[in-house]
């Protein structure tokens, strides 16, 4: 099957029209189109809501900046291992907690501290390889899979066993909120500049190893094809290993930064473990800058969804819309590709308009249940973003940025190939 | 010691029966279902509000509104229908978008699915009573045995008869064309399309009747333990479904029905090892219990995959 890298196997193109769509948005980029989709939102709900949205954008990017270093780290193991590392959310509360080992009980410097959690981490993902993952080769992504739950539940519990479940708090003390003058907008200089900035400069750092060193073109080989990378003589146990260690880093870092903006406790990263899978498959398993971008759409599209669900009672019927409309205008260029996916569009946009009116009329009363109250609010802001994680999984499997493609010769020539019948063969 | 059984015989039976439902998911059909919870809170949460009806007061004097216009609680038997329906029906509309996923992207879309479930029962107060909890479920045969031990082991009678019902029709199912068809595509779906099996509706069908009996695991979870909340079907109960699966035998029912106990046994001999230690080691038992749990998980994944009862190899019956 072609399309076995990208999750599904989709059939060949039938008479399912894309009424020239497909045209138009060949020449725009997936992640691109994804960022617009984003824009018009937030200018929509902006004018529909006013200024909570941009302060929720704000604080989106923040969030989001941390699962960008979860993502990228997941996904540089995804892509090797190939599979889906459940105790990822765990080596980011190791870090942690390594964290707060040097900074509370030594009462050392949170600079050393984060060094010490790089260390004590990236050592963890190195083991974690030899002991478990390195037997389980071979296998298929589920036994490895199911592996990794086993060590996220051994992780949490003793962390919960040493530390108790209690929040423990590092010793840092942001910052008071800057107002942004007269815009009613405030920022935060420690949760939301320093995590951005970090965010971006490992994953420029990130980008360059995988670009330029050798370690990193290695890395990039065998992620797409194992065997070859093997057999072209590069060391694939050491690359392994190596790739554990950068992975358990990025962890670690994203731990810390997650520890300072909320606290210390034993579920810290399994909480944000569904945020960061969102974020690797909104980004494309493999690509950093990928999970760059997903992580911030993630995070963006969850702190909207706090103030969209907020006031979803106030104006039900637009903001319902809204809701499904970016679903699946998210959907939408993937949806393009094959008349398959162009037919799970179809069914989506019927049970979302469907799901829309139901959820608008009910809470007016006019529904045959009575009238609902959308009683979770704000509750409910990680729906949002598991939602736009599902429809990727549906219509975009591959990606905003995923990289198989454009190995292929680009996008369009993908696109124009599948077309044809042709098909491009994809590693996998 | 035979009311202390009981104790001992009711919960485990209600994992068993869960872990048959997953048994046929997981080990018959290779399909890899993280939202086990979701489903098991899905059909306990519909068992007690048509089994406890409408009006009443609930904990700290809060009354619930009627659930769907009831008038009052209907019959256990016809709510236990309706928990495995409403499971069902769930399972089938959340597998038809996902089953044609990668067996790791499936796990983690019902890992979200699951986790939004998990939300909209705990936010939905006036449905489902939220964190408050949705007390008063009753159980079986109430009006003759009030709940106190006597009422265990009546409630696992009642359980063990339901475990006997599903594995009867569970070892009829997957000995019957349709079972070995679950396998052939677990083995390779490719041939097994090529021979001309629909894949996806086979994959659909045992997808849903096994949430349906996750639901009615669920139904009988809260009908035994009588007070329900939204954390108990939190992602770990599905974790504790898989280790049961892969430790009796994955494919195999027999061999899930022994892992069920085995498990529970494990567990409920730390529960009752508190009484013996000092209060910061009886803290740390639960800790222990869950490390060991996980350790056991990667111990068999690595070096005995196939549980402790492997899976029968089916040997057609030769016509006389």
């Amino acid at each position: 099957m072609a399309d076995r890298m990208a999750g599904t196997t989709d059939a060949e193109p039938a008479a399912i029209p894309s009424f020239g769509l497909t045209w138009l948005l060949t020449r725009i980029p997936r992640w691109a189109y994804a960022i617009l989709v984003l824009i018009v939102a937030i200018a929509v709900l902006w004018a529909l809501i006013g200024k909570p949205i941009l302060q929720a954008v704000v604080t989106g990017l923040a969030v989001g900046s941390i699962y960008v270093l979860g993502a990228s780290g997941l996904s540089l193991t995804y892509g090797i291992k190939k599979f889906a590392n459940f105790a990822h959310g765990d080596l980011m509360t190791v870090g942690a907690y390594a964290a707060f080992y040097v900074n509370v009980t030594l009462s050392q410097n949170i600079y050393l501290g984060v060094a010490y959690a790089i260390l004590a981490v990236a050592i963890l993902g190195v083991l974690l390889e030899l002991s478990i993952f390195r037997q389980l080769e071979g296998r298929g992504p589920v036994p490895a899979l199911i592996a990794s739950v086993g060590v996220s539940l051994v992780l949490q519990n003793a962390i919960s066993a040493l530390y108790t479940t209690n929040v423990l708090y590092l010793r840092v003390t942001p910052p008071q909120d800057i107002p942004l003058g007269g815009t009613g907008l405030s920022f935060n200089v420690v949760k939301q500049g320093v995590t951005l900035v970090v965010a971006v400069v490992l994953i420029v750092f990130l980008h360059v190893m995988l670009r330029y060193t050798t370690l990193g073109k290695a890395m990039r080989a065998c992620s797409d094809d194992m065997d070859l990378a093997r057999t072209s003589g590069i060391k694939v146990r050491n690359v392994i290993l190596w790739t554990w260690a950068i992975s358990g880093a990025f962890a670690a870092v994203a731990g810390v930064l997650l520890a300072v903006i909320v606290n210390v406790f034993p579920l810290l990263g399994f909480f944000v473990l569904l945020f960061i899978f969102a974020a690797v498959i909104v980004g494309g398993i493999g690509s950093p800058y990928g999970a760059m971008l997903g992580g911030l759409i993630i995070g963006v599209v969850q702190k909207m969804s706090n103030v969209v669900f907020g006031q979803i009672q106030n104006q039900p019927i637009p903001l319902s819309f809204v809701l499904a409309a970016v679903l699946l205008a998210m959907g939408l260029f993937g949806a393009l590709i094959t008349a398959e996916r162009r037919l799970r569009l179809g069914f989506l946009s019927i049970a979302g308009i469907g799901f829309g009116m139901v959820l608008a009329t009910s809470i007016f009363g006019w529904s045959p249940f009575g009238a609902i109250r959308i009683e979770g609010g704000a509750e409910y802001e990680s729906v949002g973003a598991f939602l736009v994680m599902i429809v990727f999984l549906l219509l975009m499997p591959e990606g905003i940025m995923g990289a198989h493609r454009q190995a292929a010769g680009g996008r369009i020539a993908a696109l124009r190939g599948r077309r044809r019948g042709v098909g491009v063969k994809e590693p996998g | 010691m035979v009311l202390l059984l009981a104790g001992f015989v009711a919960p485990a039976t209600i994992l068993v029966v869960l872990a048959l439902g997953l048994n046929l998911q997981w080990g018959h059909t290779g399909l890899f279902n993280a939202g086990v919870a979701a489903f098991v809170g899905v059909g306990a949460y519909v068992f007690a509000m048509f089994a406890t009806g409408s009006v009443r007061a609930g904990a700290f004097g809060s009354t619930y509104p009627g659930h769907w216009g009831l008038a009052g609680p209907i019959d256990l038997v016809l709510a236990a229908l309706f928990a495995m329906l409403a499971a069902g029906v769930l399972g089938v509309l959340i597998a038809i978008p996902t089953l044609r996923l990668r067996a790791d992207y499936l796990a983690i879309a019902t890992l979200a699915l699951g986790e939004i479930a998990r939300l909209v029962l705990k936010n939905e107060r006036s449905v489902t009573g939220g964190d408050q909890t949705l007390p008063l479920v009753p159980r079986p045969f109430d009006a003759f045995v009030p709940r106190g031990p006597y009422s265990d082991a009546v409630f696992s009678l009642v359980a063990i008869g339901v475990a006997l019902g599903i594995l009867f029709v569970l070892d009829f199912l997957t000995r019957a064309p349709w079972g070995r068809n679950l396998r052939a595509i677990r083995e390779d779906e490719e041939a097994a399309m090529a021979l001309g099996k629909d894949a996806f509706t086979l994959k659909l069908s045992s997808f849903g009747i096994g949430c349906a009996i996750m639901g009615l695991s669920g139904a009988l979870l809260a009908s035994f333990n009588g007070v329900i909340t939204p954390d108990q079907f939190a992602p770990a109960a599905t974790f504790s479904a898989y280790v049961v699966v892969i430790l009796g035998g994955s494919a195999n029912n027999r061999g899930v029905i022994l892992g069920g106990y085995l498990f529970f046994l494990f567990t409920w001999t730390t529960q009752q090892l508190k009484g013996y230690f000092p209060g910061d080691v009886t803290l740390k038992l639960d800790y222990l219990n869950q490390i060991a749990i996980g350790l056991l998980l990667i111990l068999f994944i690595l070096f005995q995959p196939e549980g402790v009862m492997p899976e029968p190899k089916y040997v057609p019956r030769r016509k006389a």
